[in-house]
């Protein structure tokens, strides 16, 4: 009787410190060098992109693969250094790209969605973006002021979409005033 | 089978209290329900519940700013959380505890718990 309230306890006690070990952040490994040479490299590099970092404005961001660059816990204490995009003006050339949802990326995704996806995603109150042809994303908004996530969902089945506007950097991200939406 | 129920209430209360003093136990960022409309437009992205309710319904986002970074959450399901954010744009002060990451240059929190402060 007692050992078996005993051993309920024990098992109870294991998947506490279990559950509980799980939750610890992880360190980040160290890594091994080969030769002095190698170390030496390795700071001089790191000389350089401090440079880099104090020279980059605070809104620096965006432009970067389709995976995420960073996972952490709230609250998020470092920035990741990435190419500082610059405002465009597309008035004349249009910025060339795809529909994607960033639901999509976000879990890991390539973004690329149906148009029947992405109008059943911005029914439900979800984003959709555009993504030009080098990789950066926009937030895309019409003139008078309104997210143009449905308007761009209608394009989702299009290989390649074409957008006249202007582009601007907003904390960080990319944002593009659209005039005009064609395939390509 | 009267014994084995104790266990099973044991063991659930044991799993459930742990879970819920990780919850509390994280340390919340800490912010301001905004309208990233408006922040676009020049604005400093404040609006009230109703407004950002009906911004929220009619696909406008809805968004997170934490000191000068613009954050966009998302339910532990992977859909955006817009709607649910609304609701405390009236808010001064909000409390999301979740994950951040940044997604092609946008920053991202997987939010556990939003809450008023």
């Amino acid at each position: 009787m007692k050992l078996k309230m005993l051993l309920s306890l024990l098992i109870i006690a294991g998947m506490v410190f279990v559950v509980s070990c799980g939750s610890e952040e992880k360190q980040p490994e160290l890594e091994t060098l080969d030769s002095v040479d190698e170390l030496i490299e390795e700071l001089d590099e790191a000389e350089t992109h401090t440079d880099t970092i104090t020279a980059a404005p605070d809104t620096s961001v965006a432009v970067s693969d389709a995976t995420s660059d960073k996972d952490e816990t709230v609250a998020p204490q470092t920035e990741s250094v990435s190419t500082p995009a610059k405002p465009g003006d597309y008035t004349q050339k249009p910025l060339e790209g795809t529909i994607v949802s960033l639901n999509h990326l976000i879990m890991g995704g390539n973004g690329k969605v149906s148009k029947a996806e992405a109008q059943d995603l911005v029914a439900k109150g979800n984003l959709i973006l555009f993504r030009a042809s080098d990789g950066a994303v926009y937030f895309v908004y019409n003139e008078d002021g309104t997210f143009a996530g449905k308007r761009l969902a209608g394009y989702a089945n299009n290989s390649k979409v074409g957008m006249l506007g202007k582009s601007k950097v907003i904390n960080g991200m990319n944002v593009f005033i659209m005039n005009m939406i064609e395939s390509m | 089978m009267n014994k084995l129920s104790v266990f099973a209430v044991m063991l659930i209360m044991a799993i459930s209290t742990v879970f819920v003093y990780e919850a509390y136990s994280q340390k919340p960022i800490q912010g301001q329900v905004v309208s990233f409309n408006s922040i676009v437009m020049g604005g400093n992205g404040k609006v009230s519940k109703d407004e950002a309710k009906k911004l929220a319904d009619s696909g406008n986002p809805i968004v997170f700013k934490s000191g000068n970074k613009i954050y966009f959450v998302y339910n532990e399901d992977g859909s955006f959380a817009g709607k649910k954010l609304a609701n405390y744009a009236s808010n001064d002060k909000v409390g999301i505890v979740g994950k951040a990451k940044k997604v092609n240059g946008v920053d991202i929190i997987i939010a556990t718990m939003i809450e008023s402060m």
